[in-house]
């Protein structure tokens, strides 16, 4: 590790020969394989705001830094001390006494020399009210083991200028992680989404297609070759022709019988394409419906209106097209089909046809989807070339995994009682969740944190600070669950009480790394718009091994 | 005790204090030692990559003193965008030692000692001389190896042998994480289904009937490649060795009406690439070096004992206790049984001890008796036992038969008992 040395707001780190293009795809590779070129494009665009430098911040940045983020700017004002070096990777024995953030910000920029890394040598507040080009421009502003009423007026600022946040805090073994952002969509979600292969009712292209197969005169060889879609629909036809039973709303058995009706049609028993029919009819023969998600955001206020305010925001028209879209008799209440179809046994002929197929039917969709989208821009009046063909492209193959993420805002979370009590209960984190409130509030009332010495009173037995600050900690908890949240006999548990004070609100390297991980994590998806975030706060509790990702 | 100083920082304050969560925590452990003297014990971290260098920065931190480093591999350019403790300068370097050097720059105080190595070249003493072993692996191979070898430490040794493994791994945005006492809980062994086996295509569809890309790059690499170049292997880090596989699968993807066909797709169907980034072995990391410390220090409970993480849809994580297999072949009953015709050949045999759920071998030598069946090597007495694997399993051995196996997954010989699965009906028809 180089020397630290003195880095400001005005001295970047500019001039550095910049990486080629080939040179980040070598780079780059295995993290390319998760979010693509886009994704990365748009982790290199994000200025990324941090507020505090100690080791959470430290491992939150190298987590950032390594992947490639545009720039990143740490606002802190501290000093390197001794706990510091301790537990910060990024300090040096020899920065004791320095600016911290100044530190963090040389030792880390050395991880990429692509990413720019600028230290501002400020406490967060007074930094809020000066400096408002570098917060206005900020893509993502990160709160590090800050106190709460520096969280909420930063929260308040962020809402003001519409930018996403993320706050994290820890004592020892235990930690938070909350996101507050007003409004969050995800086109590329990478959801697990079933096959879209539309067996029940079959585009027309499609059912010309399995009609012109004719199984009866196949020899057994040809027979091993028609892909499932194929036998899965030739099926149904037969199933619903005896049967006299509507192709809808299959029930259970009723699936078993045409399972066992394509192990019939079999030549031989394991022909490996029939077999892939009878296991997939339980999934495939469904009624086609739209994810709730999907649902939800057709629904969405903002998806209705456009002519009367001025939306400019491409997923917002697309979705606007796409309620449309859904509401036209063109659609038969399906989304736009995505051009995907899953490998399956066939002949190589036969698949590239069938491929072929759900490809022209999804081009065909893209064309409908963008008539509407024409018809929604002259409304607001857009120019037509407003949404580029690659967003369009990319909306419509995810349109059935899109998501919208809208969280409380954190000053609306930590100033009010959390949302949802019962889930923080049954999850077991209630209490720890009350102890995080509790510590800022022992810290408001008492100038220090629990368990840490108070100040001009050394030399204090630490053991007996603890010990007379576990009852103070578990009270206050109570107290708030009781008189603020309405919880009827609340009950703090002593250990667990006592493992806060124990750590004097002071960092561990190991849950700070895990921390800055999750930080990390929710700021890539935060920043890429692909992955879907956390709902609003992730609880750490690594003494005893246990982790949750729930709502407040 | 004597009273503590208040300005205890770090992880210190957690081994002078009372831990709450652990009845009847003792500050001293039953040899005697305290906390310090145990983190002053030697620790082993296999792999030095991704895993490896979160891994080692987080013991530096958390008061682990003697620290020792395992690793073959060299820095290669992708591993930068994760592997920290590295620098564009250090590509070519072992990354056992370039990660030592680091860390020993930051924190001079902590003895580090790099291996650049293969795990199976360090001798007996020094896995006794460990107090505990953490692993970042992406070799599921390696993970097998060790976690047999360190059970056979805790059978010969006992107590002595007794080194409980931290085991994690990584994939994109997936990770999950394994505490493993020796004959107390789950070994990694007993698990090893949770892993899925690396995608493998057809040889008839690759031959024959090719539909996706992959099919395509599969015919070049693993068809067409030693064909033309019989006495060269191919190199997945060769970009011109990868530029050759990618022209001829275009060239027969374009005779089938396949697309999609990239360099970068090619690359990652020969060397079997798996994603990775910083923040995901950030999180696995840091979660193996917290049981780690816990184990040592006492001074919370550690995990019992599987962690799954998965990060691409919100956060989930699940903790659960994974049990132990009773029919495991490393701490179960070290014996396996395996059924197959007696008409199949030696050959057959090998492929199903390959292919089995239980076993999932990757090259096995088979002896039976005194009687070399078939050995994979040295090529004297491979071409010596190659005959034998022709011939049908009846004419080598009677059903019912214990045949000794060995395998580079495994450090020491495997008993599997082989019944003939048509052994009734021969019976039967002996007796008419």
């Amino acid at each position: 590790m180089r020397r630290p040395r003195s880095v400001t707001a005005n001295e970047s780190n500019q001039g550095k020969r910049m990486r080629t293009e080939s040179d980040k795809a070598q780079l780059y590779d295995r993290q390319l394989r998760l979010w693509q070129k886009d994704g990365q494009a748009a982790l290199e665009r994000a200025r990324v705001l941090v507020f505090g430098s100690s080791t959470l911040a430290s491992e939150l940045l190298k987590d950032l830094v390594l992947p490639g983020i545009g720039e990143f700017t740490v606002v802190d004002d501290a000093t390197v001390d001794e706990q510091e070096l301790r537990t910060n990777f990024f300090v040096r024995p020899t920065d004791l006494g320095r600016l911290r953030a100044q530190c963090i910000v040389a030792n880390l920029s050395e991880l990429n020399p692509d990413v720019i890394g600028q230290a501002v040598v400020a406490s967060a507040v007074d930094f809020m009210n000066s400096n408002t080009e570098l917060f206005d421009t900020a893509s993502l502003v990160i709160v590090c083991a800050q106190p709460e009423s520096v969280v909420c007026e930063l929260s308040r600022r962020c809402d003001k200028a519409n930018i996403p946040m993320l706050a994290a805090s820890s004592a020892g073994f235990q930690a938070e992680v909350l996101t507050s952002v007003s409004e969050h969509t995800v086109v590329e979600s990478h959801a697990d989404t079933r096959a879209d292969l539309r067996v029940m009712t079959p585009f027309a292209e499609l059912r010309k297609y399995a009609d012109s197969v004719n199984l009866e005169s196949m020899d057994s060889t040809d027979l091993a070759h028609v892909p499932y879609v194929v036998l899965i629909i030739k099926a149904l036809d037969k199933w619903a022709a005896d049967s006299g039973v509507e192709k809808k709303g299959l029930e259970y058995k009723q699936k078993s019988e045409i399972a066992t009706l394509l192990r019939e049609m079999a030549p031989t028993p394991d022909e490996e394409n029939f077999s892939e029919a009878a296991n997939n009819v339980i999934i495939l023969c469904v009624d086609y419906e739209v994810p709730l998600e999907v649902k939800q955001i057709l629904e969405d206020p903002a998806a209705k209106l456009i002519a009367s305010n001025a939306q400019t925001d491409s997923f917002w028209l697309l979705a606007n097209a796409l309620r449309r879209y859904m509401e036209s008799t063109y659609s038969e209440g399906m989304l736009p089909h995505s051009g995907a179809i899953p490998d399956m046994k066939a002949d190589t002929n036969s698949y590239i046809e069938l491929q072929r197929l759900y490809k022209q039917k999804a081009e065909q969709d893209k064309t409908e989807l963008t008539a509407h989208l024409h018809n929604v821009l002259q409304e607001a009046s857009l120019p037509s070339n407003h949404v580029s063909p690659g967003t369009i492209d990319l909306f419509c193959k995810n349109a059935n995994r899109l998501r919208l993420v809208r969280t409380r805002l954190l000053h609306q979370v930590l100033e009010s009682k959390p949302d949802n009590l019962e889930e923080l209960a049954g999850n077991g984190v209630l209490a720890h969740y009350a102890l995080f409130r509790a510590t800022d509030a022992f810290y408001v009332k008492s100038d220090r944190y629990p368990g840490a010495p108070p100040q001009n009173d050394s030399p204090a037995k630490l053991d007996d600070i603890v010990q007379k600050d576990t009852p103070v900690l578990k009270q206050i908890a109570e107290s708030l669950m009781a008189e603020s949240w309405g919880v009827a006999d609340p009950e703090v548990p002593e250990d667990l009480a006592a493992e806060f004070v124990r750590s004097g609100n002071l960092q561990l390297h190991s849950t700070s790394a895990f921390v800055g991980g999750i930080l990390a994590q929710e700021a890539i998806k935060l920043l890429t718009h692909q992955y879907v975030p956390h709902s609003n706060i992730t609880i750490i509790d690594a003494a005893n091994s246990k982790f949750v990702a729930t709502k407040v | 005790m004597t009273s503590i100083s208040a300005c205890a920082t770090g992880y210190e304050r957690f081994l002078k204090l009372k831990a709450p969560h652990v009845k009847d925590f003792e500050l001293v452990n039953e040899l005697g030692e305290t906390p310090q003297e145990q983190l002053s014990k030697a620790v082993l971290v296999i792999g030095a990559g991704g895993l490896g260098c979160e891994i080692l920065k987080n013991l530096a931190m958390t008061g682990f003193k003697n620290i020792h480093v395992i690793d073959m591999d060299t820095i290669d350019i992708s591993n930068l965008n994760r592997q920290f403790l590295f620098r564009t300068k250090d590509v070519g370097k072992p990354k056992a030692e370039v990660a030592a050097e680091f860390i020993r720059q930051r924190s001079p105080e902590i003895s580090i000692t790099a291996h650049y190595k293969r795990i199976q070249d360090m001798p007996e003493e020094f896995y006794l001389g460990l107090s505990l072993i953490v692993c970042g692996l992406d070799s599921i191979d390696a993970r097998r190896w060790i976690n047999a070898y360190i059970h056979e430490l805790a059978d010969r040794h006992g107590m002595e042998g007794f080194k409980p493994i931290v085991d994690g791994g990584t994939e994109g945005l997936k990770g999950n994480m394994r505490v493993i006492l020796p004959k107390v809980n789950a070994c990694f062994e007993c698990g090893l289904d949770i892993y899925p086996p690396k995608v493998t295509y057809p040889i008839c569809t690759i031959a024959n009937t090719p539909r996706l890309p992959e099919h395509c790059i599969e015919w070049a690499s693993v068809l067409e490649w030693p064909r033309v170049f019989p006495d060269t292997k191919l190199d997945g880090d060769n970009v011109d060795q990868i530029n050759w596989v990618v022209e001829q699968a275009s060239e027969r993807a374009a005779s089938f009406n396949i697309s999609g066909i990239t360099f970068s797709l090619a690359q990652g169907v020969v060397k079997n690439i798996i994603p990775a980034i910083a923040s995901t072995n950030a999180i696995i990391a840091a979660a193996c070096t917290n049981e780690a410390f816990k184990i040592i220090t006492g001074s919370n409970p550690y995990l019992d004992n599987s962690l799954l993480y998965v990060g691409d849809s919100g956060m989930y994580f699940l903790t659960y206790p994974l049990f132990q297999n009773d029919d495991c072949i490393v701490c179960g009953q070290k014996e396996g049984t395996i059924e197959i015709s007696s008409d199949s050949t030696l050959q057959q045999l090998i492929e199903a001890l390959q292919e089995h759920n239980t076993f999932q071998l990757k090259a096995p030598s088979l002896t039976y008796s005194s009687t070399n069946l078939y050995f994979q090597g040295p090529p004297m007495l491979e071409e010596k036992t190659r005959p034998n694997l022709e011939k049908k399993l009846c004419q080598l051995f009677e059903s019912g038969s214990a045949l000794t196996v060995t395998d580079p997954t495994l450090p020491t010989s495997l008993r599997v008992i082989v019944n003939f699965s048509d052994f009734e009906q021969q019976q039967e028809e002996g007796s008419k």
